[in-house]
């Protein structure tokens, strides 16, 4: 049993942190014949034959052509997925056995440094964007963890069902095990991250493998390609305040840059407070209003525009109850606080006659 | 004067109003509030120290897409919501009631939730 690490085990996380991270952003082609190894031996570990493995350009091409092919394959064999016996149920073993070695503390201590931060940087910025799970080098993190106890606690015996996993781990991208095939994706060869590890370019795709699936982000925020394909100065602004979400909207505001978006569109600022303008629009023939709201998160100051209603008759119908409506549709702050459904009303009857000024913000991040 | 007060994460907001948790709701496992359909990023529950209460009759996802009525209840003073890139938010123990950000599709003319 480990009782705890020596200051030696614990010098050695950040060593563990930069191999596993590499491993799991990776842009190398996948090294075929190490992955092709490690599959064989993943299957042996769960009992199972040796796979037929088909290699894809991609984790799409992968489970575009699986899916093809279990549609028009009769033999039912290969329809079964084995996922939950050849990872799976080697990650509970090693768990099991590499928990029974080590005290809590120890493990705790190696979840924080290797799995926290190698999770942080491959897992959260790039899977999370992609897919729901993932395979390969993504999974560095728990990989990297259990590496950490073989390599430098000697756990060797605990962590052995691992090494077929390691192995493509290190070598490959996604990997959907059936029975008797295995479809084996290649590496992403793009990846383009900003300063916080998010999926990030403003005119390439963030990330893309070899047949050209690419995803385009600007700041970890996915976009329609077309807004990180055109130069900023030939987007057209009307086509992103008609943008559904938010989120997209202000990501390419900000490719566009605030001042520049503002100065294409005539637009009269109708009123103003805390930061915050309501504004007013010529859209060809239709003048419309959004609020433009700005916060400050951990990582930078934002900015949105929100498209709220221009008349009485609009804010009825957005809200269907006239208790509901801002006393003064002009005033950016009753505007602001009518964004979020059932205030308004709610803060007259807990605030009486002065109920703008009861509204505070107390927390506002 | 009363005032309201009020906690705002992001496009999420909350104020504390409410006394009981009422009948037709039940707690939630999964403790999101709301959920960024483009960033993944999550205003998230910590189920240790807070629970979240739904509406029984709505599935959750249709609960989130129409910003319907949520509850936190805090069991213990702590970071009871979090979130990937907002400040957590801390609240004394009580039960909160949290409103969603909503804007106005001038297009369809009809409200929507904002999505993120």
């Amino acid at each position: 049993m480990i009782n705890e690490l020596t200051p030696e085990q614990i010098l050695r996380f950040p060593e563990f942190i930069k191999k596993w991270t590499d491993i799991g952003l990776s842009c190398e082609p996948a090294n075929r014949s190490e992955v092709e190894a490690g599959v064989e031996e993943t299957y042996k570990i769960a009992g199972l034959e040796k796979p037929k493995i088909v290699w894809c350009e991609s984790p799409l091409s992968a489970g575009l052509t699986r899916a093809i092919i279990l549609n028009l394959e009769k033999n039912n064999e290969w329809k079964e997925k084995i996922e939950a016996s050849v990872r799976d149920s080697v990650m509970a073993s090693v768990r099991d056995s590499v928990m029974a070695s080590v005290r809590a503390s120890v493990w705790d201590s190696v979840w924080d440094s290797v799995w926290d931060s190698v999770m942080a940087s491959v897992r959260a910025s790039v899977m999370a964007s992609v897919w729901d799970s993932g395979y390969g080098q993504h999974d560095a993190n728990w990989v990297g963890f259990y590496s950490y106890f073989k390599e430098v606690c000697l756990l060797d015996k605990q962590t052995q069902k691992l090494s077929g996993i390691e192995k493509i781990t290190k070598n490959g991208g996604w990997w959907l095990p059936h029975k008797n095939i295995c479809w084996c994706s290649e590496r992403h060869n793009t990846l383009l991250r900003d300063d916080q590890g998010r999926l990030h370019s403003s005119n390439k795709p963030a990330l893309s493998y070899p047949d050209g699936f690419s995803i385009y982000a600007i700041h970890g925020v996915r976009v329609p390609e077309k807004y990180i394909l055109t130069q900023a100065e030939n987007i057209n602004v009307e086509d992103v305040l008609k943008e559904s979400n938010a989120e997209v909207r202000m990501a390419v505001i900000s490719k566009v840059g605030f001042q520049k978006f503002k100065e294409k569109i005539p637009h009269i600022v109708v009123s103003a407070k805390h930061n915050n303008e309501l504004l007013e629009f010529e859209l060809g023939d239709e003048k419309v209003r959004g609020l433009l709201v700005r916060w400050t998160d951990k990582f930078a100051d934002k900015q949105t525009i929100l498209p709220v209603p221009k008349t009485r008759e609009e804010f009825l119908q957005w809200r269907g109850d006239e208790d509901d409506l801002p006393d003064d549709i002009n005033d950016c702050e009753q505007v602001r606080i009518s964004t979020f459904p059932g205030l308004i009303k709610k803060a007259r009857a807990e605030a009486g006659a002065n109920w703008m000024q009861a509204i505070e913000f107390v927390q506002e991040t | 004067m009363k005032k309201l007060k009020v906690w705002r994460q992001g496009d999420v907001l909350f104020t504390q109003r409410i006394q009981e948790i009422p009948k037709d709701f039940e707690k939630n496992k999964d403790g999101i509030v709301a959920f960024g359909e483009v960033s993944t990023h999550a205003h998230r529950v910590d189920k240790t120290i807070a629970n979240l209460y739904v509406k029984k009759s709505i599935d959750l996802a249709i609960s989130h897409a129409t910003a319907e009525l949520m509850i936190v209840e805090c069991l213990k003073e702590g970071q009871q919501v979090t979130h990937e890139e907002h400040e957590s938010l801390s609240f004394p123990v009580g039960l909160y009631d949290n409103h969603k950000q909503v804007e106005w599709d001038w297009f369809s003319k009809m409200e929507r939730k904002v999505k993120d």
